[in-house]
């Protein structure tokens, strides 16, 4: 694990952003959260067949 | 802890409806457990019936005598029957709470003698204590000492004995015919793990189809994109028609199209069950009829939820969120369709860690190792927590192994992905993000989370493995330091 943390230290000291862990494209909750406010989000065979099934 | 935790759900079950009380008190097939409680109660009997004709014989003297033996062991204050339904129920019970017909099923060595070693001394320990209180005392402490003895002996042994023999003669019913894979389909291989995996694919001479919907950015395929044998589809895994052009002439499907982690699948849980979990019931049936035989899942670790034991692949899952709970659907699905011509492989990773071509820093690893370097300051939320942790490029690893392997091994199998040497304490990682990155302070804080589980590697680890298949044994072990160097 100490590897796994100088190879992320080395990184993140490269690196121009300042605070990394607030950074939203490299948090998946953020990146979700705009993601699902997204039309594509809401568009899917998936869900028409699932409101097509409630529907019926 | 672990019997008060019990004791909760128990209290809990009176404000649950009948089908989650059965659910959460019999996870394995009824049937099953019956046995298993029949088996039980039959040790448990004849270890006190031992234990009493054992004590007669080491004084004939009594059996002369005129009240009998019975009377002399429960000294006619009580009657037999009711020290037999007490020893029966307490028993039961208490293997139960110490999951006897659950998570021990798949404890091994020194761990699971312990469990069976407290469950039994518990269950004498309180029928000693009924008797001396509620039935007056009157049975003997002798008979009493020596059923332990014996129960440690029946109980124990013939579970302990069972594993032994399990693991000299392993069964393996399935033996799926072999494919060659050729093409692989990589579905949401462009996100953080994926994106370490698909070059490792593609130095190893197989071809790679990639579909995603590309939410976190197509960056991470860029210097994939030239690759001859690289095949870009973007695409959602919730459309069937994007999956169906995806999945024609591959041999093999990597699945790794998911919300993950906790906090993003509660963002928007209708959106999370139908990625994590519709989805992979759709996938199925289009790999099952295209015949796409190797179908490899990325499941979680923290499916187990919260526990004191040491999870195995057998443990039952305790899901405490929405994230583990569309895993462990998505696995059901899956196991429940593993068939000669439809072998899936369920890979339940640890906590990842490490930098990948599409870096994440809201992993517990990476988030305090980019706190600590941006603030000098680092909080960990609880601390004590127990957590499985895995490098990316070990996790990365392990899918290529499976892909690899004899499908006779991995088919319609589960594997816990890690090491035992990376089950941290949150406290630890936290010291060790202090003790590399220079002046770091770090704070404790409590937020109530519960996820806590120490994960086994047994059935992955080298180990377990036969001779024959070496090969698999050491690409194992060269992949499992933690660092991802190796790889």
């Amino acid at each position: 694990m100490e590897e796994g943390i100088r190879e992320l230290y080395a990184w993140v000291r490269g690196n121009d952003i300042a605070d990394l862990s607030v950074a939203p494209q490299f948090n998946n909750q953020a990146m979700i959260r705009e993601f699902a406010q997204s039309a594509a989000a809401q568009q899917s065979t998936l869900r028409v067949l699932q409101t097509l099934a409630e529907t019926a | 802890m672990q019997l008060a935790k019990q004791f909760r759900l128990l209290a809990g079950y009176f404000h649950k409806k009948p089908r989650t009380i059965k659910r959460e008190l019999f996870p394995l097939p009824w049937k099953e457990v019956i046995l298993r409680v029949l088996a039980d109660l039959v040790l448990t009997n004849g270890s006190m019936l031992g234990a009493a004709v054992i004590w007669a014989g080491f004084k004939p003297a009594l059996l002369s005598q005129d009240p009998g033996v019975v009377r002399l062991i429960t000294s006619g204050q009580t009657s037999i029957f009711t020290y037999v339904l007490l020893w029966s129920v307490l028993s039961i019970t208490i293997f139960h709470l110490h999951g006897f017909y659950t998570r021990t099923r798949g404890y091994v060595n020194r761990y699971k003698a312990l469990v069976i070693g407290r469950a039994v001394s518990l269950v004498i320990a309180v029928f000693i204590v009924v008797d001396h209180f509620f039935l007056l005392g009157g049975f003997s402490r002798a008979v009493a000492v020596l059923g332990w003895f014996l129960m440690l002996l029946s109980v124990g042994g013939m579970r302990l004995g069972k594993d032994l023999i399990v693991s000299m003669y392993r069964i393996e019913p399935r033996v799926p015919s072999p494919t060659k894979v050729k093409r692989v389909l990589v579905l949401g291989g462009a996100g953080y793990l994926g994106s370490a995996l698909m070059p490792k694919l593609l130095a190893k001479g197989y071809k790679v189809r990639l579909l995603d919907s590309f939410v976190y950015g197509d960056a991470s395929i860029a210097p994939l994109r030239s690759h001859p044998d690289f095949e870009v589809l973007k695409g959602d895994v919730r459309e069937i028609h994007s999956v169906v052009d995806a999945m024609k002439d591959c041999e093999a499907v990597v699945d790794l199209a998911a919300i993950v982690g906790d906090p993003a699948c509660d963002e928007n849980r209708r959106l999370a069950t139908e990625i994590n979990r519709a989805a992979t019931r759709m996938l199925i049936d289009i790999a099952r009829g295209y015949g796409v035989k190797r179908f490899l899942f990325a499941s979680s670790c923290s499916v187990y939820g919260a526990s004191q034991f040491l999870m195995d692949e057998f443990s039952a899952a305790s899901p405490l969120s929405t994230y583990a709970q569309t895993k462990v659907d998505s696995e059901k699905l899956l196991l429940d369709v593993a068939s000669r011509d439809f072998y899936p492989t369920i890979l339940r990773l640890g906590t990842l860690f490490g930098l990948s071509p599409r870096p994440r820093f809201d992993l517990v690893v990476n988030l305090l190792t980019a706190r600590a370097a941006a603030t000098g300051k680092i909080t960990v939320f609880n601390g004590q927590q127990w957590r499985p942790f895995l490098h990316v490029n070990d996790a990365a690893r392990a899918f290529m192994l499976c892909i690899e392997a004899e499908s006779a091994v991995v088919a319609g199998e589960i594997f816990n992905v890690g090491d035992y040497r990376l089950n941290h304490q949150l406290s630890e990682v936290s010291e060790k993000v202090a003790s590399i990155v220079p002046h770091v302070e770090v704070a404790h804080v409590d937020n109530g989370d519960q996820r806590n589980y120490r994960v086994s590697f047994d059935k992955i680890h080298p180990a377990w493995a036969s001779s024959a298949r070496s090969h698999w044994k050491r690409e194992y072990a060269s992949c499992t330091h933690g660092s991802g160097a190796t790889t």
